[in-house]
């Protein structure tokens, strides 16, 4: 691939790794090269949804004991709203779907009435009318919004997305037209941003319960928590990003002072912020009981245990995998807890998440979900 | 695309002006948000007579168009009656690129409008590394009277900064909106930022900045002339920075060496150079020249059996003015 695209030792382009000889890795970062790549395969943007994806992601949520899932930065095109659709309206589909429409592929004049516009398709499995706004980049690619100090290795800040002031323009627009928003912030600048908006938009057009949500927001300060507590932000946790990251967090992005406190579970709870936490799958693979498991142990993948203070209870962490993810998509009167009145919706699970060490959460075997009332078992069990 | 009529194919072109190589100029315009970006783009894609232009843009609603320019209107691509073509990125920058790359053939100039906080060199270095395309030229446009509390916004000062340091041509854009002191201050920090940028400053709405990317038509080229000729392109009344042209040609084969270091040594204000130049170590190989801001380009054109060379400069009235060696260099010998 690297010969088709003529990329040798010679190439002096950013995004183009190359090892101590100068010889390149293969390993491509950046548009330029991540350009080069797509026109010598001959592969194009990838193509939208269609139903059979959707079945395979059902399965994929089965097997892992997942009844409602959430695509937090989801294409509304047509094509991509008829496949949810036709999916959700059968009874032998075994999730609930609730995609969140990507603003940045909309203008700010017509995305909000859009967004609205697709509630007309909503039925009890797909709840469309929520909608992402991305604000950076990530922080282990070094492209996430940090405040000072910085990136401890000296590489400069990461990047916006928009200019601060369209997506701080975009928050308004989206709050005023009644929407409910999710935003990707990583860095702790674009976490400030986003409080920033959302308070400015609340002095516009003041809103009980909107239930802005920050996901990610994987270095907000205690002095954030604590604002969003007051404006009613929720925060969606990256715990994953403690197994699969935390070294390198530690070591090389944000160092000790910042990592220890990354992805502040603990935090939340204590100043009332609601939250949730996520896999961000297919970034990391979906399966909520290690997400939980990475909630309460803090653990990296070296296996050090980083930020012990800010480690939670099981019981806060089942709790933040169900109820908790259901309230940040204003969906808690209808799953996330086996309630008479709700949907008869919950995973199986082969042993008591309570009775069991909480360093083996991870470990506990799914046998299946119940959606609707209806047992779905995953697929291991089928033969 | 629809049933547009195809349009003329520039390798035909090519053929006969002889001086386009078969890469594709690729000219990056940047500048943070209200830097005046769309207009200049509304200014090139209205005006543009010659140069067919493929303008890949974030937001067709800001552009604004003229309907009577436009010839069809196909989802994410305007194609407009004089040849060019507007692409929208609202599905994805490389989704817009791929889309017209595939018709690369249809037009003479690829323009990339990039986002308020992108980096201009990022975008660049597709087309150092795509040999379909051909850089071209980062353009960055600075908003003279927001420019200095820009700096003073720490979430976006730096992605302002690193515009102006990855910018081959910089233009202090709405000078006209402030004062003498600001538009002096604001270009103090651009020349401590990037010292060898040519940098311009605009103070009309309506300057015509097709030199800016490319307006060295070939024809020029043709102009029977051993001396250095001045044309003066402009209207005698503006007073700011505007642009002017000289032609110089030789006609005995260059030393090489001679050639670059005229080359490297232009002074700012030569905005842009193009030619085509032989050198004494084999007179019949002709070089394709191109000079964007400080950088320049040189490529092997087809075989001759002339020995001449000819390149066009564009500058600002300072180039007219300043017609000494360092701008005849090799061309000097009468």
């Amino acid at each position: 691939m690297l010969e088709l695209a003529s990329i040798d030792a010679t190439t002096d382009v950013e995004g183009v790794m190359k090892d101590t000889d100068g010889n390149p890795t293969g390993e491509l970062g950046e548009m330029a090269a991540q350009f080069m790549a797509y026109k010598v395969t001959g592969m194009r943007k990838l193509d939208g949804i269609n139903s059979n994806d959707l079945w395979s992601f059902a399965k994929t949520a089965t097997n892992a004991g997942v009844t409602t899932a959430t695509d937090l930065h989801a294409r509304v095109e047509d094509q991509n709203v008829q496949a949810y659709v036709e999916v959700t309206k059968s009874a032998d589909y075994p999730l609930r779907l609730v995609p969140a429409a990507a603003a940045l592929t909309m203008s700010i004049q017509d995305g909000p009435s859009h967004v609205a516009q697709l509630k007309q398709h909503n039925n009890d499995k797909l709840y469309l009318g929520l909608c992402k706004i991305m604000t950076d980049g990530s922080i282990q690619g070094f492209t996430g919004r940090l405040k000072w100090p910085g990136y401890i290795n000296g590489k400069p800040n990461g990047i916006w997305n928009l200019p601060p002031q369209t997506l701080t323009q975009m928050v308004e627009a989206y709050h005023a037209a009644g929407l409910q928003m999710h935003m990707h912030t990583n860095g702790d600048e674009a976490s400030e941003l986003m409080i920033n908006a959302i308070e400015a938009a609340l002095h516009k057009n003041p809103r009980p319960d909107h239930r802005h949500t920050l996901t990610h927001c994987q270095m907000a300060d205690e002095a954030q928590f604590r604002r969003m507590a007051q404006l009613g932000i929720c925060s969606n946790l990256f715990a994953n990003h403690i197994y699969y990251w935390g070294d390198q967090h530690y070591s090389l992005t944000m160092g000790p002072d910042r990592a220890t406190r990354m992805d502040a579970c603990g935090t939340a709870k204590r100043l009332g912020v609601p939250y949730t936490i996520h896999s961000d799958a297919p970034v990391t693979p979906l399966d909520p009981l290690f997400t939980a498991w990475c909630a309460v142990n803090r653990q990296t993948a070296s296996g050090k245990i980083l930020g012990p203070n800010e480690r939670i209870e099981v019981n806060d962490a089942l709790r933040a995998i169900t109820l908790g993810a259901a309230f940040t998509l204003h969906l808690d009167h209808l799953v996330g807890s086996i309630e008479s009145g709700k949907f008869a919706d919950f995973a199986v699970l082969e042993n008591d998440p309570t009775d069991v060490p909480a360093e083996t959460l991870r470990d506990i075997t799914v046998w299946g979900t119940v959606v609707d009332g209806i047992p779905r078992p995953a697929s291991q069990q089928s033969n | 695309m629809g049933s547009h009529d195809p349009l003329p194919n520039r390798a035909t072109d090519c053929q006969v002006n002889g001086i386009q190589s078969s890469a594709l100029p690729f000219t990056v315009l940047g500048g943070f948000l209200g830097s005046g970006k769309t207009t200049l783009l509304n200014r090139l894609l209205t005006t543009t007579k010659e140069t067919r232009y493929a303008v890949l843009v974030n937001d067709f609603g800001e552009l604004n168009i003229d309907e009577r320019l436009i010839a069809a209107h196909d989802g994410e691509t305007i194609a407009l009656a004089n040849g060019c073509v507007c692409c929208s990125m609202a599905d994805g920058f490389i989704s817009a690129l791929t889309t017209v790359m595939g018709r690369a053939t249809q037009f003479d100039h690829m323009v990339i409008e990039a986002s308020g906080v992108s980096h201009p060199g990022r975008i660049m270095d597709i087309a150092k590394l795509d040999p379909d395309l051909s850089p071209n030229g980062a353009i960055v446009l600075i908003d003279a009277p927001q420019f200095l509390s820009q700096l003073a916004d720490s979430m976006i000062k730096d992605a302002v900064l690193t515009q102006v340091t990855e910018a081959d041509i910089l233009i202090i854009n709405k000078a006209n909106l402030t004062d003498q002191s600001t538009v002096n201050a604001v270009r103090n920090i651009l020349d401590n930022q990037n010292p060898d940028c040519t940098t311009l400053i605009n103070d009309q709405i309506d300057f015509d900045p097709s030199p800016l990317f490319d307006a060295m038509h070939m024809t020029a080229l043709g102009i029977e002339n051993n001396l250095a000729s001045i044309h003066d392109k402009t209207k005698s009344t503006h007073k700011h920075d505007q642009f002017h042209s000289c032609v110089l040609r030789q006609n005995q084969p260059l030393s090489r060496d001679a050639f670059e270091n005229w080359a490297t040594a232009l002074p700012p204000f030569v905005i842009r150079g193009k030619g085509l130049v032989s050198f004494t170590e084999s007179p019949h190989q002709q070089w394709i020249w191109q000079k964007v801001g400080r950088t320049y380009h040189l490529e092997p054109g087809s075989e001759t059996p002339e020995h001449s060379s000819t390149v066009v400069l564009i500058g600002t009235e300072q180039m007219t003015t300043t017609m000494t060696p360092t701008i005849y260099g090799p061309f000097s010998d009468r």
